[in-house]
C-alpha cells in the first residue's frame, strides 16, 4: 500500500496497463514470487526451441565462381597402382572415356626412367574428373589388345595441384633411398662376413658385378635385383618402392636375359663387361619388355648369316635403329664370337623375322613409298588397332595396314599418297590412339629374295658357314685380280687418255648412239631373280655366260635404232638428281619398274639387257661394308655414283655380310662394272608425254656439254667389247681422268651456259647438316625440280586408274564433318544474309554471300618448306574444285605506295615480293600485314586460281580452288606477272612450266 | 585449399560431419566475398562531412545471423546496407538499403524473411524487415541510445534489446511498444537462455551478470553473478576491468559465454554462475586496427558479434583482431561445485585450432546452425567449410603404407 507515491500501474486493465517496479518489489494485490531458476523447475512449462541443440551437421559444398577462394575445383586425377608395363596409349585411352583429357603426364622415375605406374590426367571439367574418379576408383584397368590389364586395382584421387602426386613422389624417392641404404649396410655386413670367413678383402666385387655403377648413383628396383641377385630375384628383396610389385616382371626378365652370359650353358667368364652406361641399360631393359620375356629383340640378335634377310634392312624405324644400334655396340664386347652358339630365342626371332618378311613381302608387292609409324613413346605396338591406324589414315587411299614387331606399315595406293600422308599426318592435329605419331616414308623394299629359312640342322649351318667361307675367300680373289690385273690396264689407258686430251674433239654423234643404245639395255628385270636363284643354289657360286644374256644382248642390238637419243637423256635428267637425294626413291622406283613389267613383253624383254647387273643395289653396299679393303674392287664410277648414299645405307642395312659376295667375280668383271645401273632407267612411255618440249632442248644441250670433256673412246681402246661396257669404262675413265663428277651430273638449269657452276653442291664436311649456311642458286634449285617433276609423273599415272574409287573413299565421318560445317557456314550465311538485306538491299548480297559462305568454311592449310620456293601452302584438307581456298589478306594500298614500298623492301632485302596487285590502282601488299595467302606459290600448272571479287564495293583477292587439290598437295596459283626484261626463273616443275614467271 | 570436400574421402552427402577438433582445424574460407562491404570509393572531399575518421580503416560488416534453418545469412554492414547470403550455394542473393536508419545487429526471427535490426542512424529505434519485399514491418520505438545487443528468444517472438541508454527493452514482435523495461546502472548486454525461459542480462561496469527468469522478468534476477577474473592483477595493476560485449547461453543451456572485448573470453557455469574457464588465444577486438594503441579505460571497440558457440555446444569460436579465427574445445569443462569463490584462478584454454585466412578481423564468427559451414565477417565476408581434400603428405603416406603391405 504505497498510493503516496506514484501509481505503480498505470492505464487501464485488460493487460494493458503498465506495472512499475523498483528492484523487483512487489506491489499490492500481486502473490509474493519466489525467485527461482524457471530451468531447474520440472513444472515449468517448456516450449520447444527454435535452435535446438545439433550435433551433426550437413556437410555442403559450394560451386566455384568467382568469390571461391583457393583453386578451382580439381580437374585433375592421380592414378596410382597402374602397371608400369601398360602402355600410356591404352591407359590414356582408358581414361578419355570419362572426359577430354587435357594432360597426360605419365610419372617415370627420375633415376631410372622406368614407368612408376603413376599417371597424371587433367581433365577439362571438374565433372569430369569427379566422374573419372567414382567410376575408376579401385577398378583394375580394363585389358586390351591382350595387354594384361594393370594386376591392381587402381587408386584414383583429385588431386587437383598435384600436391598428392608430388607427396608421393616425394614418399617413393626417401623410401628408395632408404632402401638403398639398406641394402648397403647389408652388402658391407655381408662383405664383412665373407671377409671374415676367407680372409680376402675383396670378395665384394664378384658378388655385384654392378658394384661400381651401384655406388655411383642410386639403382632402379630392378637394377638392384639384377645386380645383387643373378638368379631370379624377388622374395627376399628388402622393403621396395611402390612400384616394385609392379615391376617384379621386368627385374626377373632383365635378369634372364642380362646375367644369360654368366650362367649361360656356355660357362662363359663371369660378365666380362657389365658396366653399362644408364641410359643403355634402360634403353635394352625397354626394348626386352616390349618385345616380351622370353625372346631377344632383334636388334641383339647375333649377326648369324642364313636367317637374315637382306631386304629387311631398310625398313627397321629410323628410332628404334639408334637405340638399338647403341645396344649392340655396347653389348658387342661381351659376346661370344661364335654366332651360331647363343641363340637362345631363336626359333622366335625367326618368327619374328618371318612376320617381318611377310610385311616386307607385301610392302614389296605394293611398290609404292609407305610409310612407318614410329610413336613417341615406343610403345605404340600393342596398343594401336588396325581400325585405329586406318582411321589415323582417313583421308588416304589406304591399301594396307601391316604390323610386325617392329611397327606399323602403311601402304597406299598411290605413289604419292605415302608423302602426302607424312606431309599432313606429321604436322596434323590427327592422332594415333590419342597420341601423336611419326610418319616416316620410306621407299618399297626389294622383294624379298630367298624364302628364309625356318630351322637350321648341325649339318646345314655348317654347310653355310663353309659356303660362306668360300665365297669370301672367293671375293678377295677377284679382288686381287681387279687390282692386279684389270686396273692397271684402265689406269694405263687414262694416263694415256690425259696425255691425249687437249687435241681431242669427241665425235658427239656417234657417242650419243652407242651410249643410247648401250643404255637402253639396262634393266633390271633381270636382276631381281639373279640373286634369289644363286641363294637358293648357292653351290652356283659363278654365274655361267647365261643363255638369256646372250638372248637380250642380241636383242638389244636389235633394238638399237630406235629410241637411241632418248635413253641417255632421260636416264640422266631423271635419276641423277634423285640419287644424289633421295636415294629412297631410287629404290622405290626400282620395284615400281620391275613389277609391271613381265619378260614376254617386248618391252620387258627390251630391258632385260645384257647387263647383268644382280642386285642392283645391295651387292654393293654390303661389300663395302662388309669388306672394307675391297673398296677398290668396286669400278671407279661405281665408287662415284655410291659415295653420297654409303652413309645412309651403312645405317639402313646394318646386316646381311654373306649374299653378296657372289656377285664379284672375276670373270663377271663387265657385269660387275655395270653395277651403277642400279641408277635405273626408267623407259616409261608416260613420262616422255611429260616432258615439255620447251624443256628437252636444254636438256640435250647438257648432254653435249658433258660430253665435251671428251673421253677416250674405249671401244677404241679395246677394253670394251659391247655398248654398255662402254658406257661404264667411259664413267669410269671420266671419273679417274679427274672429271668431276657433277660435271657428268646434267646441269639441268635452264641457264644457257654450259659452264654453269654445278648443280648440286659437293659438302665439303661431308653432309648438308654441317655444311652451314650457303645459298642455293636458281641454277641449283632447278636441278631438284626434275626430281618432282617425275615424282609428279608417277604419281600422275596412277590415279587415273583410280579415279573412281577415289571418290567412294570420302568416309562416313568426313562427310558428317563436312555436313556440320556446311550446315554451320548456312546458318552463318543466313545471318549475314539477313543483316545483308536489311541494311544494304539485295543487290550486293549475292556476291557477297557466296564470299562469306567460303569465308565460313575456311579450308585447312599449313605451310612449310615448298620445292618450289621457300614456304608454299599445303592442303590439309581435301578441297574440292571450285571452293575457296583462303583469301589473299594484306594492306590494300595505291599502285604509288606499292612501288615505293616495293623499292624499299628491295632495299630492306626482303626478296620475296607479296605485293598483289588488285586494279590499275590499288595493290595488296602481304609483305608486313597478311595471312597465310601470301606465302602460295607460283606454278605455270596451277591449282588454284586468284580472283578479285567485289564485296561491299571493296575488292577482295580470292583464292578459289580450280581443280581438287589432294590431302597435302601444295597450293599454287598462276601468278601472271607481266613479261619482262629480267626473268625470275620459275620452278615449278609442272610439265607445262613455261620456265619464268614474267 | 580445395574447396569442395574431396569425393573420395568425403563421406557421401546424407552422413552428417560431427565437429571434431580435427574437422574444426580443417576449416577453411570457401568464399570470400571481397565486396561484401561498399567502401568508401575515393577519400571524401574536404568540404564533406567526415563522419568516419580516417584511421577507421575499410567499412565492416558489424553483424551476421543465421535463420533458424541455417539456409541464409544476413549480414549488416557499415555501408548502410545488409545483404543476403544463401549458405546452401554460398551466393549473394540480395542486398538491401537502409541509408535513412542504418543497420546493425541484424536477427532472423523465427520467419526466415524477417529480420529485427537496431540502426545506427536518425533514432534507436529497433527495426522489423521484411527481406522478400523489402519492407518494415514494424518499428519498435522506445530506446534513447545506441543499442548494443539485440536477440531474439528461441522459442517464441519475443525479442530483448540492450542499449547504451542502460535500459534492457523486452518486446514482442506483434507488439510496437516494449513488454518490459529494465534500467539498469550501466551499459547491459543480454541473451536468451536456450530454453527461453531465462535471460541473462550483463551489466558492464559492475562486472555483473543477472540472470532473470522469462516469466518473472519484472522480479529481481534470480541469480547475480560477478564475473572476476583474479588472473588479470597478474597482468596489470590496477587489473584492466573486463568489458563484456556478448553473452550467449550454450545450446545446451549449460554454459554462458561472456565475450569481451579484451584478450580473454569467459565462459560461467550457466546455473550456478561458477566461473570455468578463460579462453586465451586470441587478439581482443576491443581496437579496430592493431596499430591503434589501447586506451586506458576499456571500451567495446568492435566488439559484439566476434564470438558465437557452435550449434553443438562443443566449441567456441571466436574472431580476433589479427584476422585469424580461433576455435576452442570447450567439451570437457571443470565442474565446479558448491559457493562461488570469486579468487578462483580460472582454468585458462588455448585454442585448438587457430585458421588462418580471414582478410582482415574477423568481427563477426558465427556458425551456421544446420550445416558444417561457419561464417565470418569483417570488411569481407567469408564463408568456411571443412577441406576434405586431406593432407597430401598424409594421403602420401597411407598409400605408400598400402603398397608397402601389399607387396
Amino acid at each position: 500500500m504505497d498510493q503516496g507515491e506514484e501509481a505503480r500501474v498505470k492505464g487501464k486493465g485488460n493487460g494493458k496497463e503498465i506495472v512499475i517496479r523498483y528492484n523487483g518489489e512487489v506491489i499490492e494485490g500481486e502473490h509474493p514470487t519466489v525467485l527461482r531458476d524457471p530451468r531447474r523447475e520440472v513444472k515449468v512449462k517448456r516450449k520447444d526451441t527454435m535452435r535446438p541443440v545439433r550435433v551433426d551437421f550437413v556437410p555442403i559444398k559450394y560451386e566455384h565462381d568467382t568469390n571461391s577462394t583457393g583453386p578451382p575445383l580439381p580437374t585433375a586425377v592421380l592414378v596410382l597402382n597402374l602397371s608400369p608395363l601398360t602402355p600410356n596409349s591404352h591407359i590414356r585411352r582408358c581414361f578419355s572415356i570419362h572426359g577430354i583429357i587435357t594432360s597426360f603426364e605419365p610419372q617415370i622415375d627420375k633415376t631410372t626412367g622406368a614407368a612408376l605406374g603413376i599417371v597424371y590426367i587433367k581433365y577439362s571439367t571438374h565433372a569430369e574428373a569427379r566422374k573419372c574418379v567414382e567410376k575408376e576408383n579401385g577398378k583394375k584397368l580394363t585389358a586390351l589388345n591382350g595387354v594384361a590389364g594393370g594386376g591392381e586395382e587402381m587408386v584414383i584421387v583429385l588431386d587437383g595441384e598435384g600436391k598428392k602426386l608430388q607427396a608421393i613422389l616425394k614418399g617413393l624417392s626417401a623410401q628408395k633411398r632408404k632402401a638403398q641404404e639398406e641394402k648397403r649396410r647389408k652388402e658391407r655386413e655381408k662383405a664383412k662376413e665373407t671377409g671374415s670367413a676367407k680372409g680376402t678383402p675383396s670378395t665384394t666385387a664378384p658378388h655385384t658385378p654392378l658394384g661400381s655403377v651401384h655406388s655411383s648413383r642410386p639403382p632402379a628396383p630392378w637394377q638392384k635385383s639384377a645386380s645383387m641377385r643373378p638368379a631370379p630375384a624377388s622374395a627376399k628383396l628388402p622393403p621396395k618402392p611402390v612400384i616394385t610389385p609392379m615391376n617384379t616382371p621386368e627385374p626377373s626378365t632383365a635378369n634372364s636375359h642380362l646375367n644369360g652370359v654368366p650362367t649361360g650353358p656356355k660357362g662363359a667368364p663371369p660378365a666380362p663387361v657389365r658396366k653399362v652406361a644408364p641410359s643403355t641399360f634402360r634403353a635394352r631393359l625397354m626394348s626386352i619388355s616390349k618385345y616380351g620375356s622370353t625372346t631377344q629383340p632383334p636388334s641383339l640378335r647375333p649377326p648369324l648369316p642364313a636367317s637374315e634377310s637382306s631386304s629387311s634392312t631398310p625398313l627397321r624405324p629410323w628410332a628404334r635403329r639408334g637405340r638399338d644400334g647403341h645396344d649392340t655396340r655396347s653389348r658387342s664386347p661381351s659376346r661370344s664370337p661364335s654366332p651360331v652358339m647363343r641363340r637362345p630365342g631363336q626359333s622366335s626371332k625367326n618368327a619374328y623375322q618371318k612376320d617381318h618378311e611377310i610385311v616386307l613381302e607385301a610392302l614389296a608387292k605394293n611398290g609404292f613409298e609407305h610409310v612407318t609409324l614410329d610413336g613417341h613413346g615406343g610403345q605404340l605396338g600393342s596398343a594401336v588397332r588396325e581400325e585405329d591406324v586406318r582411321q589415323f589414315f582417313q583421308g588416304f587411299r589406304v591399301d594396307k595396314i601391316l604390323r610386325d614387331r617392329l611397327g606399323w606399315y602403311v601402304t597406299f595406293e598411290t605413289s604419292d599418297s605415302a608423302r602426302r600422308a607424312a606431309m599432313v599426318l606429321n604436322h596434323g592435329s590427327r592422332t594415333l590412339a590419342s597420341r601423336s605419331v611419326n610418319v616416316t616414308v620410306h621407299p618399297a623394299p626389294a622383294p624379298p629374295s630367298a624364302p628364309a629359312r625356318k630351322r637350321w640342322t648341325d649339318g646345314e649351318l655348317v654347310d653355310e658357314a663353309t659356303s660362306a667361307v668360300a665365297k669370301e675367300l672367293r671375293a678377295l680373289l677377284e679382288k686381287d685380280l681387279l687390282d692386279k690385273v684389270v686396273s692397271t690396264g684402265v689406269q694405263k689407258l687414262v694416263l694415256e687418255e690425259r696425255v691425249r686430251r687437249a687435241a681431242q674433239i669427241p665425235d658427239g654423234e656417234q657417242e650419243t648412239k652407242q651410249w643410247g643404245s648401250g643404255l637402253r639395255g639396262l634393266s633390271f628385270k633381270k636382276q631381281r631373280k639373279r640373286p634369289r636363284e644363286e641363294r637358293e643354289t648357292p653351290s652356283l657360286v659363278t654365274p655361267q655366260p647365261d643363255p638369256e644374256v646372250a638372248r637380250s644382248q642380241s636383242q638389244t642390238v636389235s633394238f638399237v635404232e630406235e629410241p637411241a637419243v632418248e635413253r641417255p637423256r632421260k636416264r640422266q635428267k631423271k635419276v641423277m638428281p634423285k640419287k644424289a637425294i633421295v636415294n629412297d626413291d631410287v629404290e622405290s622406283e626400282d620395284e615400281d619398274q620391275s613389277l609391271p613389267a613381265t619378260p614376254l613383253l617386248p618391252d620387258a624383254a627390251r630391258k632385260r639387257s645384257t647387263s647383268e647387273v644382280t642386285d642392283a643395289e645391295e651387292p654393293v653396299k654390303k661389300r663395302l661394308k662388309a669388306q672394307s679393303g675391297l673398296d677398290d674392287i668396286v669400278p671407279p664410277p661405281k665408287k662415284v655414283k655410291k659415295a653420297p648414299k654409303k652413309p645412309i645405307k651403312k645405317v639402313q642395312a646394318p646386316t646381311g655380310v654373306q649374299e653378296i659376295v657372289h656377285e664379284v667375280l672375276p670373270d663377271d668383271f663387265d657385269f660387275d662394272v655395270p653395277e651403277v645401273a642400279q641408277v635405273r632407267i626408267t623407259p616409261t612411255p608416260h613420262y616422255d608425254s611429260s616432258v615439255s618440249p620447251l624443256a628437252s632442248p636444254s636438256w640435250k644441250k647438257v648432254t653435249f656439254s658433258t660430253r665435251e670433256h671428251a673421253l677416250p673412246d674405249p671401244f677404241d681402246e679395246g677394253i670394251c667389247e659391247d655398248d654398255e661396257d662402254l658406257y661404264f669404262a667411259k664413267l669410269a675413265l671420266a671419273r679417274d681422268m679427274g672429271i668431276d663428277e657433277s660435271e657428268l651430273e646434267p646441269s639441268s638449269a635452264p641457264a644457257p651456259d654450259p659452264d654453269a657452276p654445278p648443280p648440286f653442291r659437293i659438302h665439303v664436311t661431308g653432309s648438308a647438316r654441317t655444311e652451314g649456311y650457303y645459298k642455293i642458286s636458281h641454277a641449283e634449285k632447278s636441278a631438284y625440280v626434275a626430281q618432282y617433276a617425275s615424282r609428279g609423273t608417277v604419281n600422275e599415272v596412277v590415279p587415273e586408274k583410280e579415279q573412281q574409287p577415289q571418290q567412294s573413299i570420302t568416309s562416313s565421318r568426313s562427310n558428317r564433318a563436312n555436313a556440320r560445317r556446311r550446315a554451320q557456314g548456312l546458318e552463318e550465311i543466313n545471318q549475314v544474309q539477313r543483316a545483308m538485306a536489311l541494311s544494304k538491299g539485295e543487290s550486293a548480297a549475292t556476291e557477297l554471300i557466296k564470299f562469306n559462305q567460303l569465308q565460313t568454311r575456311k579450308k585447312h592449310l599449313r605451310f612449310a618448306r615448298s620445292p618450289i620456293h621457300d614456304w608454299g601452302l599445303y592442303a590439309m584438307e581435301r578441297i574440292s574444285r571450285g571452293e575457296m581456298v583462303i583469301e589473299y589478306v594484306g594492306e590494300i594500298i595505291r599502285a604509288q605506295v606499292a612501288d615505293k614500298r616495293e623499292k624499299a623492301y628491295e632495299r630492306q632485302g626482303i626478296g620475296s615480293s607479296y605485293l598483289f596487285r588488285i586494279d590499275e590502282d590499288l595493290v595488296v601488299d602481304a609483305t608486313k600485314k597478311g595471312n597465310l595467302g601470301r606465302l602460295i606459290n607460283h606454278s605455270c600448272e596451277p591449282n588454284c586460281t586468284a580472283r578479285i571479287i567485289t564485296i561491299n564495293g571493296e575488292k577482295k583477292i580470292v583464292i578459289y580452288a580450280k581443280q581438287d587439290i589432294e590431302l597435302g598437295n601444295e597450293i599454287t596459283y598462276d601468278y601472271h606477272f607481266p613479261i619482262e626484261q629480267d626473268k625470275i626463273p620459275c620452278l615449278c616443275g609442272s610439265a607445262k612450266c613455261r620456265g619464268f614467271l614474267n | 585449399m580445395s574447396t569442395a570436400p574431396d569425393a573420395t574421402t568425403a563421406p557421401p552427402p546424407a552422413a552428417l560431419l560431427v565437429l571434431t577438433p580435427q574437422l574444426m582445424t580443417r576449416l577453411k574460407p570457401a568464399k570470400i566475398f571481397k565486396a561484401a562491404v561498399e567502401q568508401p570509393q575515393a577519400p571524401p572531399s574536404p568540404g564533406t562531412s567526415a563522419s568516419r575518421s580516417p584511421n577507421a580503416g575499410p567499412k565492416h560488416i558489424t553483424g551476421v545471423s543465421f535463420d533458424d534453418r541455417g539456409d541464409q545469412v544476413v549480414t549488416a554492414a557499415e555501408d548502410e546496407t545488409f545483404r543476403l547470403y544463401s549458405c546452401k550455394s554460398g551466393k549473394h542473393l540480395k542486398t538491401l538499403y537502409s541509408k535513412k536508419y542504418g543497420v546493425d545487429l541484424p536477427r532472423f526471427t523465427h520467419k526466415n524473411t524477417a529480420i529485427v535490426h537496431a540502426s545506427t542512424k536518425e533514432d534507436d529505434t529497433v527495426r522489423y524487415h521484411s527481406l522478400h519485399d523489402n519492407k518494415y514491418l514494424q518499428y519498435f520505438k522506445g530506446h534513447k541510445g545506441k543499442v548494443v545487443s539485440l536477440e531474439v528468444s528461441p522459442i517464441d517472438d519475443g525479442f530483448m534489446s540492450g542499449s547504451m541508454d542502460r535500459t534492457v527493452r523486452l518486446w514482442d514482435l506483434r507488439t510496437p511498444t516494449c513488454r518490459g523495461l529494465l534500467n539498469l546502472p550501466a551499459c547491459p548486454i543480454v541473451a536468451y537462455d536456450a530454453s527461453g525461459l531465462v535471460f541473462a542480462v550483463a551489466v558492464n561496469v559492475y562486472s555483473r551478470i543477472l540472470l532473470y527468469d522469462q516469466a518473472n522478468f519484472d522480479k529481481a534476477p534470480f541469480l547475480v553473478v560477478t564475473l572476476e577474473d583474479p588472473t588479470l592483477a597478474l597482468i596489470s595493476f590496477p587489473p584492466r576491468a573486463i568489458y563484456m560485449t556478448s553473452l550467449s547461453f550454450s545450446t545446451n543451456g549449460k554454459y554462458l559465454l561472456v565475450g569481451c572485448s579484451g584478450d580473454a573470453h569467459y565462459i560461467l557455469d550457466a546455473f550456478e554462475g561458477h566461473l570455468l574457464v578463460k579462453l586465451e588465444g586470441h587478439v581482443g577486438l576491443e581496437r579496430r586496427k592493431l596499430s591503434t594503441p589501447l586506451k586506458i579505460e576499456p571500451e567495446r571497440g568492435c566488439s559484439g558479434e566476434e564470438i558465437s558457440w557452435t550449434p553443438d555446444s562443443r566449441f567456441v569460436i571466436s574472431g580476433s583482431a589479427d584476422g585469424k579465427v580461433v576455435v576452442w574445445d570447450v567439451q570437457h569443462l571443470p565442474v565446479k561445485e558448491g559457493p562461488i569463490n570469486l579468487k578462483d584462478v580460472p582454468t585458462r584454454l588455448k585454442p585448438v585450432a587457430v585458421l588462418d585466412g580471414h582478410p582482415g578481423p574477423s568481427r563477426c564468427v558465427r556458425f551456421n546452425p544446420r550445416f558444417a559451414m561457419m561464417c565470418t565477417a569483417g570488411a569481407e565476408l567469408a564463408f568456411w567449410l571443412p577441406d576434405h581434400s586431406g593432407d597430401p603428405d598424409e594421403f602420401a603416406k597411407e598409400f605408400l603404407q598400402k603398397k608397402m603391405g601389399a607387396s
